[in-house]
């Protein structure tokens, strides 16, 4: 009998135990920085690492690396991620200076559409920080301290984004947005949504 | 008193007897013992080799191409690797959308989709009616693999279910009809069968319609046989509901498989055919651009074969032939090379990229003047600055019309700064370039409205004093009365006329 309890609560232990490594190893987060589980270990933990290291730059030291990496000659789609993790890291740590630099790539638009214009750099590098200070990009939006056309770039990648992945948060600033443009299209994006 | 403490110590005795099944559990663990060990012991030695390595080459490393590993999934049925793959692309494609994707996520997404396109293929060799029942359930986690299954495996899937039944599939699912369908194409091009063709346009004229399948008929249906390939695509595009088909398509990636201008001298004596289907007659004007880029095809040859079927008929030549070095400036700039960026941002000399470029169009190299020109124009609107030093015409009056043109015919960047900063640089114009100037913000102005709303005339009253803040504000004057704005009053002062 006791022997028997003995195993049961054994048991319950192991599977208690084996439940977390199904979730992922404890006490992490599912962080976006944690990497790519599937691409193979070895790189994958590299990546996680210099990730990490990435972040402990200086403004400065973005903007020499966003100005070197032409020198890189890399392909255009490792250099577009290159640029995208950049300004990730870079608007963290000063969001007017990485926002600038991304303005100055191209605007193509319409059916000259590219994916290294910068529109979709932003979209793609900055999502999470358009949800998590959404009133940051409100202000410069109105203010125009980029540039009077730049503001309306930003704001339509800005509100694009949010429109298409949490149109909640586009919804409640979508009424201090001063520029008439960003706001016709956020309106119509609102719109879109609730049909 | 020993039974109390024997009592005290059985909960004790279980919950060790638990504590010792979690420790078991979790040397067993994946994430720990030695694989934590191995990613510890790479801490160590890339924190060392880091600080020094910088940031650039952090980025660099970071982005290269790296192989997924797909080992991960190579137990269970082919059906369950196939939905895990499908399951973790649908979360890559999910994250890089939201703007939350890491380094080498989309290049990953793309070796897991093309994984999991092979491991559904196998599970379709293995069972292909139940593989294919998904393709009912829009809402399942392997219906686009099914879909995309459909139209890519044409060749294996007509081994297994025989041509009609897999015809008939495509048929019954929506969705594969926005698909190219060039495997469908390519299928029937290589086994040339007639009987097949003619099936398929009869009872299912919709699968086998499109530009994608025709294109691939036509690139690999036997040259030998291609008047019997017309003949059947003349019987179709007669039929009522078929005109519009891209029958023209198929003939068009024939020819330019025949040997310098006998594939265009064989459409054309189709085109004039009198019983032509007036639908197909139509098809095969919409591909002469096509035809025109056949390889090593000379610029004078293409010309000739836009002029042979009265397309561009009311362009002058030159501007004709000014749309063909267009198209063709343009395909190599947008080149995956990333020759563009290089140059743009000073890493590439003018010199070097312009001659990047222009050894790209051999074909075109009869007309090197015109071609030089306008590779000009296309690289000044990406730098402005570098590029004035190659225009450098014979005469200071030909380097000034070359850099008005470049103005008119370039700068579709749609960011303004770049075009009044290219015209602003043009000293002493004179007025007839003036005029053309202008001209060139007359057909800008409403694109610019569009896109940044009234923001552009606040855009306008800041530009410096100049000819080009005359020109820009005047073609934007109609509109701001229209709009009623505000920055209208300060508008009509700045384009007064100096006293």
């Amino acid at each position: 009998m006791k022997v028997l309890l003995y195993l049961v609560f054994g048991a319950i232990g192991f599977f208690a135990m084996r439940a977390t490594w199904d979730e992922g190893p404890p006490g992490e987060s599912p962080s976006v920085d944690d990497g790519n589980p599937s691409i193979s270990d070895r790189s994958g933990a590299r990546v996680r690492l210099l990730s990490k290291s990435l972040r402990r730059f200086s403004s400065n030291e973005y903007q020499e690396a966003w100005e070197n990496l032409p020198r890189q000659r890399l392909s255009k789609t490792q250099r577009v991620e290159a640029q995208t993790h950049l300004l990730r890291v870079w608007a963290e740590k000063d969001l007017n200076s990485a926002l600038a630099a991304a303005l100055e790539e191209p605007w193509h638009a319409g059916r000259y559409a590219t994916t290294d214009d910068s529109g979709s750099l932003l979209k793609r590098a900055l999502g999470e920080l358009f949800v998590s200070r959404p009133d940051d990009f409100v202000e410069l939006i109105n203010d125009r301290s980029l540039g009077v056309l730049e503001s309306v770039v930003l704001g339509q990648a800005f509100v694009e984004s949010l429109g298409r992945h949490h149109p909640d948060v586009l919804e409640g600033i979508a009424p201090g947005i001063r520029n008439d443009k960003v706001g016709e299209i956020s309106k119509r994006l609102l719109e879109k949504h609730d049909r | 008193m020993n039974h109390q403490l024997s009592s005290l110590l059985h909960p004790l005795g279980y919950l060790g007897a638990a504590l010792g099944g979690a420790g078991i559990a979790w040397l067993m663990a994946p994430t720990h013992g030695d694989r934590s060990a191995q990613t510890s012991r790479d801490f160590a030695v890339d924190v060392s080799r880091t600080p020094d390595s910088g940031l650039l080459d952090g980025l660099v490393e970071i982005t290269a191409p790296k192989e997924a590993d797909l080992n991960l999934v190579a137990s269970g049925s082919y059906a369950s690797q196939a939905r895990i793959l499908a399951e973790r692309h649908r979360m890559l494609t999910q994250l890089i959308d939201e703007g939350r994707g890491t380094p080498g996520m989309q290049a990953e997404r793309d070796q897991i989709w093309a994984e999991a396109l092979k491991r559904f293929s196998l599970w379709i060799d293995e069972d292909h009616e139940n593989a294919l029942l998904v393709l009912d359930d829009p809402e399942s986690l392997l219906h686009q693999l099914a879909v995309a299954s459909l139209m890519e495996n044409s060749e294996q899937l007509v081994g297994l279910m025989g041509f009609e039944s897999y015809i008939k599939r495509i048929g019954d699912t929506p969705a594969a009809l926005n698909r190219s369908g060039a495997s469908l194409g390519e299928y029937l091009g290589n086994n040339a069968s007639l009987d097949q063709l003619s099936w398929s346009f009869t009872h299912h004229p919709s699968v086998v319609s499109g530009l994608g399948t025709l294109t691939a008929l036509g690139a690999h249906w036997p040259l030998a046989q291609r008047e019997a390939l017309f003949s059947e695509l003349q019987e179709f595009m007669a039929t009522k509901g078929n005109e519009r088909a891209f029958g023209g398509a198929a003939l068009v990636a024939m020819a330019k498989r025949l040997p310098e201008l006998s594939g265009k001298d064989w459409v054309l004596s189709l085109f004039q055919k009198e019983d032509l289907a007036p639908g197909l007659k139509e098809s095969i004007y919409r591909n002469v651009v096509s035809l025109t880029q056949q390889e090593g095809l000379s610029l004078p040859d293409r010309l000739q074969t836009l002029r042979d079927f009265g397309v561009y008929e009311r362009m002058s030549d030159h501007r004709a032939q000014a749309q063909l070095i267009y198209y063709k400036v343009n395909e190599l700039l947008r080149s995956d090379d990333d020759a563009l960026y290089a140059f743009r941002n000073g890493a590439m000399a003018p010199r070097e990229m312009f001659d990047h470029i222009f050894d790209g169009m051999p074909e075109f190299h009869t007309y090197s003047g015109e071609v030089r020109q306008h590779i000009l124009r296309r690289l000044a609107e990406h730098d402005t600055k570098s590029t004035r030093s190659l225009i450098n015409g014979n005469s200071a009056e030909e380097q000034l019309g070359e850099l008005v043109n470049a103005s008119r015919w370039s700068f579709y960047q749609i960011k303004p700064d770049q075009l009044a900063d290219w015209q602003g640089s043009i000293v002493g114009p004179g007025a007839e370039h003036e005029q053309q100037m202008a001209q060139v913000w007359k057909e800008r102005t409403g694109g610019h409205l569009h896109r940044y709303g009234s923001a552009y005339f606040d855009w306008l009253v800041e530009l410096p004093p100049g000819g080009v803040r005359r020109y820009a504000i005047s073609a934007a004057l109609p509109a701001a009365r229209k709009a009623g704005s505000d920055r209208l009053s300060e508008m009509e002062t700045l384009v007064q006329p100096l006293e």
